[in-house]
């Protein structure tokens, strides 16, 4: 009964969100498109227009590790502003209709959740498509956009789990910090001072990387075995679970905090 | 008649300041409560403490016979604290639709008579960020007595209303109380707000709540 509740209001604020946010979704995607069908074509004889490869150089590493943090920073900025939001307007009202904190946080969860599986299925799917379509003979460094071309298998779902599970992961530990610091702006900034740290120790040493949490996007990105695809989801299915489990207690403990 | 809140012994207390220090305080079903109390003087926790949102640093607080546990907040329960909070790009209408989805008790059509009795327009799009204080005042109440709580919390309600506004607000509370049998808890700073609607006054002083004037009089 709680539960389908819970449904009814994410599904009313998802209408309301789309209604309102349309215009940074299109805007999201128009910068997406113009910086990965830079990107995903790139040849080293070829063109060299953007910002990534004049700075970072033509290493393919640097060039997934920004294209990377460009996908997700948009779907993940737009999850932490709706948290904030949320937290500071209406919390405490639909606190007390939903009678428990765990509601509520499932609630918040279920939001974020639906928003990165919008995200990654129609902008981010449908940009990728865009470029192939355009685009004849690329020279692809994105491996999703040849999933795109070759069809649905087993390892697309494992894919597109892994690009959604590792924004979600790093929104949690976003939200994680913000608690701890008192701040979500200063939780942000500590968490993606993490994942470049993390990225640059994995060019250092590669097998690291499977165990060191916000690298996995790029883990499935960088690494085609599909065995990469498995063990990044399952790796980051019980990251997901044991943050969720730590933020949710961490909450509930500094409840009075955000009163 | 049941005993709606029950404190006992309470006390809570933020980083070494003690705000609230030796709370006691029983609230009967139908009771229209006011407490009054300078600025500052711990009203607004005293109402959060009732509603789970605070725990006590000491002592126990029941509601409808429940002791309030971390995560768990009591049920039948309508509030307005003083900083009610609205998604300010929604009209009103919306907002209070916002949080009538969660237990689907309300109809549409309830939700608008609810805003028609605080003198709003339901049809009215115009974004809360634009209302004006006495708006989003009335709006607040609206949102408390949607679902027709057993129990109100009312934290200055008549804040920001006009002369008018305020009578209708009092008589709206009036007849809730004695048709609805709603219980009442309210604060003002205003005599006559707390003259005319309640039957029971306490004044929050030092941390302690003390029976008041009002209350022998009546």
């Amino acid at each position: 009964m709680i539960k389908s509740n819970i449904f009814a209001l994410t599904c009313f604020r998802l209408k309301k969100d789309i209604r309102k946010t349309w215009g940074y979704i299109l805007i999201i995607a128009l910068i997406y498109y113009s910086i990965a069908s830079q990107v995903i074509g790139y040849d080293t004889g070829g063109i060299s227009k953007t910002l990534i490869l004049y700075f970072m150089g033509a290493d393919r590493m640097n060039i997934i590790f920004f294209q990377w943090l460009f996908i997700q920073t948009s779907v993940a900025a737009y999850c932490i502003y709706v948290i904030r939001y949320e937290i500071t307007n209406t919390m405490i009202y639909t606190l007390m209709k939903m009678k428990k904190l765990s509601s509520y946080f499932l609630y918040l969860t279920m939001r974020v959740v639906i928003y990165n599986i919008f995200y990654y299925s129609m902008i981010y799917c449908a940009v990728l498509s865009l470029i192939n379509v355009s685009k004849n003979n690329l020279n692809h460094i994105n491996v999703y956009s040849d999933f795109i071309k070759v069809g649905t298998n087993i390892n697309i779902y494992m894919l597109f789990g892994n690009y959604i599970l590792s924004s979600i992961v790093f929104i949690i530990f976003v939200c994680i910090f913000g608690i701890i610091f008192g701040d979500i702006s200063r939780g942000y900034l500590m968490v993606i001072i993490c994942e470049i740290f993390f990225i640059f120790i994995v060019k250092m040493n590669k097998p690291f990387l499977k165990f060191l949490p916000l690298t996995q996007g790029v883990f499935t990105l960088l690494d085609q075995d599909s065995y990469t695809y498995q063990f990044a989801f399952f790796y980051q299915v019980i990251l997901f679970a044991g943050a969720l489990f730590i933020l949710e207690n961490l909450f509930k403990r500094k409840l009075e905090k955000f009163l | 008649m049941c005993n709606v809140v029950e404190m006992k012994s309470v006390a809570k207390s933020f980083r070494n300041t003690e705000i609230l220090s030796n709370i006691n305080l029983t609230v009967k079903e139908g009771d229209i409560l006011g407490i009054i109390g300078r600025n500052g003087c711990g009203k607004s926790v005293l109402f959060k403490l009732i509603c789970g949102l605070m725990l006590p640093t000491k002592g126990k607080v029941k509601v409808w016979g429940k002791i309030i546990s971390n995560g768990n907040f009591p049920e039948n329960i309508g509030i307005m604290l003083d900083n009610t909070g609205f998604i300010p790009y929604d009209s009103g209408f919306d907002n209070l639709k916002h949080i009538a989805v969660i237990n689907n008790v309300v109809t549409e059509e309830e939700i608008k008579d609810c805003i028609r009795l605080v003198g709003l327009d339901p049809e009215d799009k115009k974004p809360v960020k634009k209302y004006s204080l006495g708006m989003k005042q009335r709006l607040g109440i609206a949102m408390a007595i949607m679902e027709r709580p057993k129990l109100l919390l009312l934290d200055e309600p008549m804040n920001s209303l006009d002369n008018a506004m305020v009578h209708e607000v009092r008589k709206l509370l009036l007849y809730l109380n004695q048709n609805e049998n709603m219980t009442i808890i309210t604060t003002s700073h205003n005599d006559e707000d707390i003259k005319t609607l309640c039957n029971r006054v306490m004044k929050l002083e030092d941390g302690c709540l003390h029976e008041n004037l009002y209350t022998a009089q009546k």
